[in-house]
């Protein structure tokens, strides 16, 4: 059996990308890694073996990053309000929005902050379908493995990908 | 200018770099490990199921104790009952039964009085 130390070489660099390009912010994708390995240290005995392990932990991944995701919605939405009020600060806990991408170098940076935009605007299935074909290379069964779905849905995610982003930019130029 | 089926909307993906994780990283998710662990321990130590678990390795029987407790409390009731009694004197069942019955009939005059 392998050992966390093993694991962690050879998967936390690739769960480190899923986060930040999700995420987008060196803190958060960061603290996502420590998640998924804490994760995959407690529940490591309950791992079924059904998939790779590989597959499991990207998927752990994927799921910890939409969740923190989700949670930056709900403070933009609703504890924007509490900011207010200092009293509540304290109890909030505060998520950093900042783009923060080291993987961007300095003269895309505009370019692909707003490309990075439409791509916030997708659905949850197709962003995460295209950051891990796309952006990860991996191949669209073991994208599908990571998704729970078929191989042709993940193609047709990515299909509704490009239509969407096309359809944003096309908005965005006629602004 | 660019025909729509020129532009890829995925090309952008191209200029995003792979990162390197930070090398410190793994400690950091190791002394986490740790303290959870840690936590753990103590949180077995000072709660209940702790408190028992270390009963037991003082050879204090939980379930022996339990019902020392409960009999010691039974007694005592008990004891109650018969010193209030003996404080009240002997009395017969017919004069309790009168006396409460004097209160119930009491109330219902009250209560007629009330209404008329």
């Amino acid at each position: 059996m392998q050992s966390l130390e093993e694991i962690y070489r050879q998967h936390a660099h690739r769960v480190y990308n899923i986060a930040l390009n999700h995420l987008r912010n060196v803190e958060d994708a960061e603290e996502v890694v420590q998640d998924v390995f804490l994760t995959v240290h407690e529940k490591g005995i309950q791992f079924e073996g059904k998939s790779s392990l590989g597959t499991w932990i990207y998927r752990i991944a994927v799921n910890r990053s939409l969740d923190k995701l989700k949670l930056r919605g709900a403070q933009k939405r609703g504890w924007g309000v509490l900011q207010y009020f200092d009293v509540f600060t304290q109890w909030v806990p505060q998520q950093n929005t900042e783009f923060n991408h080291p993987g961007v170098a300095l003269e895309y940076k505009e370019e692909l902050k707003q490309w990075f935009g439409w791509i916030d605007r997708l659905p949850e299935k197709q962003r995460t379908a295209l950051i891990l074909v796309r952006m990860e290379g991996l191949d669209i069964s073991e994208a599908s493995q990571i998704l729970g779905t078929t191989e042709k849905a993940v193609e047709s995610l990515l299909g509704r990908a490009r239509k969407n982003l096309i359809k944003f930019s096309q908005k965005s130029e006629g602004k | 200018m660019k025909k729509k089926q020129d532009f890829d909307p995925f090309a952008p993906a191209n200029r995003v770099n792979r990162v390197e994780v930070s090398p410190f990283l793994f400690s950091r998710v190791v002394s986490k490990i740790e303290s959870r662990r840690e936590e753990k321990s103590h949180r077995e130590v000072m709660g209940w199921k702790g408190a028992m678990t270390g009963r037991r390795a003082q050879g204090v029987s939980t379930s022996r104790q339990f019902t020392w407790i409960f009999t010691a409390l039974l007694v005592v009731f008990l004891e109650v009952i018969v010193i209030r009694g003996a404080l009240q004197g002997p009395r017969s069942g017919e004069v309790a039964g009168a006396e409460w019955m004097g209160v119930f009939l009491n109330q219902t005059e009250q209560l007629y009085d009330h209404e008329n």
